[in-house]
């Protein structure tokens, strides 16, 4: 397995490509996800992770090393996707930051291409607030510490531990409900 | 924020087993008294796994399956000179060519008269052989031919231009000579 340090070895010597090349698969998912939590469109994502990767190949030679790559292609992620929402609000497209929800449309056509568990997973998550699901998602999946997802958010390590907790909770009430059969 | 409160935040983090022993011990020891903890504990247990972060990573890792990044083949990299400085070297590299041709000419057309020089020196100092008593005007002139024949042959041999008028002369002096060999 390639690590960050093999990248940032590379990136010393010049190599950019030959890092790109070990970063892009390394990081793919989690650029992906990332982009979809904010995009909440596939296509729109997978269109993002191209450009996050280019971006980051163009301004490698501005990362030095000093944060984490993963924290760096958070931030990048992050202001595109953040540029990108802009620009569709402009156009008048506009999307609503704190729900995953598909319009009926989407819902009917995506869903039949759906897992069950990626149905239930997106269900879990819209039901939290932005800075809830970002500190659950890169807590219990991607295991970042307090101190790197605080980097990413800009957001206190009290505030961040207690987002997780509140994610944590209002996932738990929400599996209670969902089994007392109160959602569908 | 109360003890009961804080030990609750901790819960989710103890979990998935990532306190520091200290804390660790500290959330066992409330967990043995607290029926309320050990409720919650039973209840983030649940939300955990539901989502397990196994199954959430097979779900990112399947929808970008079908993302293929392609970078660029070449990072844009700045200019080292200006476009002025583009068009201004060209045309000092076209005037540096044109002196060269210049001077070149120049050097070749020296050379030519050097050679004229020598060749009239060479003929002055073959006339000087003879005393003043002995030279008549046929052995001057035959003096002269001889050299004049010499060098042609000379300049025929090494591929030097020759000069039309000059071999136009040469070609019927001999012929002339060659008509009045027949005759006798």
């Amino acid at each position: 397995m390639n690590s960050d340090q093999d990248i940032v070895y590379l990136l010393e010597k010049g190599k950019n490509h030959e890092a790109m090349s070990i970063m892009m698969p390394n990081y793919k998912r989690f650029v992906h996800s990332t982009a979809m939590r904010y995009l909440k469109d596939d296509d729109d994502a997978k269109d993002m992770t191209q450009e996050v990767f280019i971006k980051a190949y163009n301004s490698l030679d501005y990362f030095r090393g000093d944060s984490k790559i993963q924290t760096w292609l958070y931030a990048i992620t992050r202001n595109l996707c953040l540029n990108a929402i802009d620009k569709k609000k402009r156009k008048g497209n506009s999307i609503q930051m704190d729900t995953l929800e598909l319009s009926s449309d989407d819902r009917s056509d995506r869903l039949v291409n759906e897992s069950e568990f990626s149905r239930f997973f997106k269900q879990c998550m819209s039901i939290l607030p932005e800075k809830q699901r970002e500190t659950f998602i890169l807590r219990h999946i991607e295991e970042l510490s307090y101190e790197e997802i605080s980097e990413m958010l800009g957001t206190s390590i009290g505030g961040l531990k207690a987002n997780y907790f509140q994610a944590v909770q209002k996932l738990s009430q929400y599996l209670s409900s969902k089994k007392e059969g109160n959602i569908q | 924020m109360n003890n009961h409160e804080r030990i609750s935040h901790m819960i989710p983090d103890y979990i998935n087993g990532k306190l520091s022993e200290a804390d660790m011990q500290i959330v066992e020891q409330a967990l043995a008294f607290s029926h309320d903890l050990q409720h919650k504990h039973d209840e983030y247990i649940h939300v955990f796994k539901a989502l397990k972060k196994q199954d959430i990573i097979q779900l990112m890792n399947d929808e970008v399956e079908s993302v293929d990044v392609i970078l660029p083949l070449k990072a844009k990299k700045k200019m080292f000179f200006p476009k002025i400085l583009i068009g201004t070297t060209t045309a000092i590299a076209a005037c540096l060519l044109l002196w060269i041709g210049v001077n070149t000419q120049t050097q070749i057309n020296v050379l030519k008269d050097d050679v004229k020089k020598t060749t009239n020196i060479e003929l002055a100092e073959t006339i000087d052989d003879f005393t003043p008593l002995e030279l008549q005007s046929e052995d001057v002139e035959e003096v002269i031919l001889d050299e004049i024949l010499t060098v042609y042959v000379s300049d025929i041999e090494s591929g030097k231009e020759i000069n039309p008028l000059l071999e136009k002369e040469i070609t019927n002096y001999l012929l002339q000579e060659n008509a009045d060999e027949e005759v006798l």
